[in-house]
């Protein structure tokens, strides 16, 4: 079984949602939801969307879960096609701790902006 | 398979499910509503895992439903899976061959085989696994006291009948429950005619006059 049906089927069972219920909550079958949960399928952005929405969780947790990145990063890459990429690559080496603090100097701009 | 299937009274069946059912919610921590959680007493009570199959040969064509207790699995046919009452329905059933055949069937198999919901024939133990369906999701005293609210004359007619049922199945706040199902329910309950009894033809006569 992949870490991603494990993780979905560990959150559905723990909010005691059944497999039909779910499905019928984020607009797939039950069908679609069983087979993810058995790794058969693997859901698409949108239904990562609705799933973590669904089932009160982080949709960049399980965009990771699913190996996937949720649309709204895909659409941030796609507005700055070149930036994004070259920011990455500058920072694939910083630490944790400077990631944070790059993370609060990025919330400052964006406060400020607003 | 040649199991020797006990029979079992209604009372009985009706019995064992209303216990199951309190035994079920209890473990789970929830508190008895009207709509009963099949799916999740099949998943989170008994441990099973849901299968839902496409008619692509898994399943005969005229079965909606089997529970394999090799494998802690309850199939399901895809195609049913949009009627929430034919759904839970066929849960509900899987669920009661758990509680009312499981261990005969194990003991009493020659090889491996899951036990299947549908076709035409139905046997005792299809029979009794359709009454505890019945009475699991749909809790007696609920529907009594539902079909008491509704002043209805007794309903001969199909049409009355279906009637009947639709209003009990919206006023009661089983959503998970169809028409038909509740028909049957209230059949059961003696709160219906049988399907071949007929009205009083005294009574009809009078009711034909009103209804001029």
């Amino acid at each position: 079984m992949s870490n991603f049906a494990e993780y979905l089927k560990g959150l559905r069972t723990e909010q005691r949602i059944g497999v039909r219920e779910l499905g019928r909550e984020v607009g797939v079958t039950g069908m679609h939801i069983s087979n993810m949960e058995k790794g058969k399928s693997l859901p698409s952005p949108a239904v990562i969307v609705k799933l973590a929405e669904a089932l009160g969780t982080d949709v960049d947790e399980m965009s990771h879960q699913a190996n996937q990145i949720a649309p709204e990063i895909v659409g941030v890459i796609q507005n700055q096609p070149k930036a994004v990429p070259n920011f990455l690559r500058s920072a694939k080496d910083l630490t944790p701790e400077q990631w944070e603090m790059l993370q609060k100097q990025v919330d400052s701009m964006a406060d400020d902006k607003k | 398979m040649n199991i020797d299937w006990p029979e079992l009274s209604d009372e009985d069946i009706e019995h064992k499910a209303v216990t199951f059912r309190d035994e079920a919610l209890t473990s789970l921590n929830i508190s008895q509503g009207t709509s009963v959680p099949v799916e999740q007493i099949a998943e989170l009570y008994l441990g099973y895992q849901f299968d839902f199959v496409e008619d692509n040969g898994a399943l005969d064509s005229d079965v909606i439903g089997g529970i394999d207790f090799d494998s802690n699995t309850i199939i399901i046919n895809a195609a049913i899976e949009g009627h929430i009452g034919r759904y839970s329905f066929t849960v509900a059933h899987e669920v009661a061959h758990h509680v009312l055949h499981r261990e005969l069937f194990l003991e009493g198999r020659l090889e491996k085989s899951i036990m299947c919901r549908g076709g035409s024939v139905r046997p005792i133990e299809e029979v009794q696994a359709d009454r505890f369906a019945e009475a699991l999701i749909m809790p007696k005293d609920i529907v009594i006291k539902y079909f008491k609210a509704i002043k209805s004359r007794k309903p001969y007619s199909k049409r009355a009948r279906l009637a009947l049922s639709a209003r009990i199945v919206k006023s009661s706040g089983l959503d998970n429950v169809s028409v038909s199902a509740m028909e049957m329910r209230l059949m059961h309950l003696g709160l219906i005619p049988a399907l071949n009894e007929k009205m009083n033809p005294i009574l009809k006569f009078l009711i034909s006059i009103l209804r001029r």
